[in-house]
């Protein structure tokens, strides 16, 4: 009882896109988030320190959303526009550092 | 959950599953065993253990013969106390003194007995724990074995989280409808979603704890960029055992004692054993003793203690109480805990074990359920021939571990103590031995009998294991429960139960669950597959007739692109002489009004060849002509990139050219694979 063919992407160049953005994006989005939720958040070290647990679940779950596309460059768009999003973010909150005082 | 959806779910995670599977099972299995590593080794070694408390090892001797032997001036040693046995190993950073002599200069690391003082280095004391342990994340493949096992957890990650997706609605029915006596695929469609939700707790947390294990790069990457990449100041803050400090300079007076350091850190808390032992810049003026343990587990989950004792103030002080929970500190020794069972003595190593044999099943399982559902009629049998021999390497591959693993026990056991490096005495053993089964079980071309052959060998050497231990070290199980030894008991057990239980199982499983294989009831006829491959390919290219609209025909194609590389050139020397309208002089060094023999030659090689091979290919269709044009391909593909690379690098600002021949290094990869194609006759009609 193999998958239905008939959903699946056939384009080699789709299913690249989707997994790039999957492992690629997906870090690059968990790691900006996890910086940004110890710079925003108070007890800043025990947030950092708690993505040792965190980084790969949310990674985990990034690498599936690529697939739900049917295109998978509209996934890469998506993850390329959020990591721009949360990289501007990052770069606000980032002014007061706690970590480097 | 839309049809689509459900559709794509489900073959991400049979995608991702298989191509995981083989590497997953080989950490689960190898792990499994490294949850008694330190009960394997001292099982090898077969001495009746000894364990002196921690507290009453005589330190001071132990450090001054490692001070006349290796100068442990200035440098920083680093003990762990080890567990279960009177070895400790130690490990000696190399010396910051400047002044100092020679012998400091060279870091050390070795197990030291605590009564014999006899040392040992790595590989001489390196066991089949130790091998099964370094195993389970592949740290035999040199440099990326890890991080390979890291993407391989990731990817478990992956596969577990979209199985629980897709066997969402029928986990619970699936539950109580587990049934092993209905059709063969059934039960491990059931076997494989039953087992997988029980042990689903399980292998969540070893995807999660084995990832970051293996890939804490990834995790401190973005805390350096937030530390400013202050990686010193970063490890402070989340290891403060590991905290050093600069060397000032040599210490004048005589050097406390350390054995009476750990005997007052030993009045700090009850229920406290030290685990590991850290003395900074030794003999110095600003020397430390660091000691490190935790609450013992039945006592708290997780409760690390650290203990400083400070040479310029001359002051003990418990730098963190094992009482009082510390978020960062007490996070990754749960996240350890939870990897290693080290809570809870054997009992819970035990549960560890089965549940990491489950996850085998688990992965084997699906594994299965892949190979079986795609042997169908429907199937052309090249398609039937890839998965069948898929299946057949990947379970030769798995299956055989518990035999070679089994043997590889006995093998250490018996000839173990004969070489003098150990360990790579088990790394020939182990993998020509697994190399020789893995063939062997893949060439009966039979799942049943692979499976059949391992659990009797399997099964035989592992009630052998505590057999031979008793016969040649008289070391039986019964001894070893007189001798209060457990964990020679453990190990002895742990093969006796896994042999018996292989045994039962051999003898259980018969030729009547093999029947309702869809290999049996659509089976592939080895001796005249040659014959039916054909057939099913001249069937197929008959087929193929139809017309595709976006079809060119194999040798358009070559001609097409061999004279893209003819049109290349020629605009690549068009770009030149364009220079005269930027007023560059085109009249090269010595240019007499003769065209000198080597532009002949070069015209000749690159355009007029491929201008040549795009006209001979209009008629020429021999075997020899397509290797020429082959070869010719290549060694032009080889210029181009050569060519393209140089601009890159002496002319940056010609974009154009540069654009020019990165589209000519295009055009000769199309063009080596095109050629590749019409080579190897595949092709269909149009030749």
């Amino acid at each position: 009882m193999p998958a239905n063919r008939k959903y699946l992407t056939t384009s080699p160049w789709h299913k690249g896109a989707k997994i790039v953005s999957g492992i690629l994006g997906g870090y690059i989005i968990t790691a900006l988030l996890h910086m940004i939720a110890a710079l925003v958040l108070p007890f800043h070290k025990e947030i950092l320190i708690s993505s040792i647990f965190t980084m790969f679940i949310i990674w985990g779950a990034l690498l599936i959303i690529p697939f739900l596309f049917k295109n998978g460059f509209k996934s890469l768009l998506l993850y390329i526009l959020v990591i721009v999003l949360l990289y501007v973010v990052f770069t606000l909150v980032q002014q007061e550092n706690p970590f480097v005082l | 959950m839309s049809n689509r959806n459900y559709n794509v779910f489900f073959n991400t995670h049979t995608v991702s599953g298989i191509v995981i599977s083989v590497a997953l099972y080989i950490i689960f299995f190898a792990g499994a065993f490294a949850l008694f590593k330190d009960e394997i080794g001292i099982w090898e070694e077969g001495k009746k253990s000894t364990y002196t408390n921690r507290k009453d090892i005589d330190y001071d001797k132990l450090l001054a013969t490692l001070n006349k032997d290796y100068d442990l001036s200035g440098r920083d040693v680093q003990i762990d106390l080890g567990k279960h046995e009177d070895k400790i190993y130690v490990y000696l950073l190399a010396s910051q003194d400047s002044t100092a002599t020679e012998k400091s200069k060279t870091a050390q690391f070795f197990s030291l007995d605590i009564h014999t003082e006899e040392r040992k280095e790595y590989h001489e004391y390196y066991g089949i724990g130790e091998f099964l342990y370094r195993l389970h994340f592949f740290h035999q493949i040199p440099v990326i074995g890890i991080y390979l096992a890291g993407f391989v957890a990731i990817f478990f990650l992956f596969a577990i989280i979209t199985g629980v997706i897709v066997h969402w609605k029928k986990i619970v029915s699936n539950f109580y409808t587990f049934n092993p006596k209905i059709a063969l695929k059934r039960v491990w469609t059931d076997a494989h979603t039953a087992l997988g939700i029980i042990g689903l707790p399980f292998q969540f947390i070893f995807a999660v704890t084995g990832a970051y294990f293996c890939l804490s790069i990834l995790v401190l990457l973005p805390a350096n960029f937030l530390y400013n990449g202050d990686q010193t100041k970063l490890l402070e803050d989340i290891r403060p055992e590991r905290k050093t400090y600069v060397w000032k300079e040599k210490a004048t007076e005589e050097l406390p004692f350390f054995n009476d350091f750990i005997q007052k850190s030993d009045t700090f808390w009850n229920e406290f054993e030290f685990t590991s032992a850290f003395i900074r810049n030794y003999g110095g003026t600003n020397m430390k003793y660091v000691l490190q343990g935790e609450l013992k587990d039945s006592e708290r989950f997780v409760g690390l203690g650290r203990v400083i004792f400070d040479m310029e103030t001359g002051l003990i002080k418990a730098d963190k109480n094992p009482e009082e929970l510390n978020y960062i500190e007490d996070t990754q020794r749960v996240l350890t805990r939870l990897h290693f069972g080290d809570f809870g003595g054997v009992f819970m190593k035990i549960i560890y074990f089965v549940l990491a044999l489950i996850t085998c099943f688990v992965i084997l399982s699906g594994v299965l359920i892949w190979v079986e559902a795609r042997n169908k009629k429907s199937m052309t049998l090249s398609q039937r021939l890839f998965t069948a021999n898929i299946g057949h390497i990947y379970l030769s591959i798995c299956l055989s571990m518990l035999p070679v693993t089994a043997i590889s026990f006995l093998f250490i056991k018996l000839f173990g103590t004969r070489f003098t490096n150990s360990q790579s005495a088990i790394y020939y053993f182990y993998f020509i031995f697994w190399i020789l089964a893995i063939f062997f079980m893949r060439f009966k071309r039979d799942n049943y009998k692979i499976n059949k052959t391992s659990l009797l060998l399997g099964g035989i050497t592992g009630v052998l294991i505590p057999i031979v231990n008793g016969i040649v070290y008289k070391q039986w199980i019964w001894t070893s429960v007189q001798e209060r030894q457990y964990d020679i008991l453990t190990i002895d057990m742990l093969w006796l139960s896994i042999g018996i239980i292989s045994l039962l199982a051999y003898t259980k499983i018969n030729e009547k669950v093999k029947a309702q294989s869809s290999f049996t009831k659509n089976p592939i006829d080895y001796k005249a597959v040659k014959l039916q491959l054909q057939e099913e390919e001249k069937s197929y290219q008959s087929k193929e007739q139809t017309i595709d609209k976006n079809f060119i025909a194999m040798r358009t194609k070559i001609i097409i692109l061999w004279l893209t590389m003819v049109i290349g050139f020629i605009i690549h020397h068009v770009y030149g002489i364009a220079n005269v309208y930027f007023q560059e002089s085109l009249v090269l060094e010595g240019a007499d009004g003769e065209i000198p023999g080597w532009a002949h030659q070069w015209r000749i090689i690159l355009e007029g060849m491929a201008f040549l091979f795009a006209i001979l290919t209009v008629e020429f269709a021999q075997k020899w002509f397509k290797w020429t044009s082959l070869i010719w391909a290549v060694l032009l593909g080889l210029f181009n990139v050569y060519h393209w690379i140089t601009a890159m690098i002496y002319e940056m600002s010609n974009v154009s050219e540069i654009l020019i021949l990165f589209l000519m290094v295009v055009a000769n990869i199309f063009l080596i694979k095109e050629i590749l194609y019409w080579k190897s006759n595949k092709a269909i009609s149009s030749n």
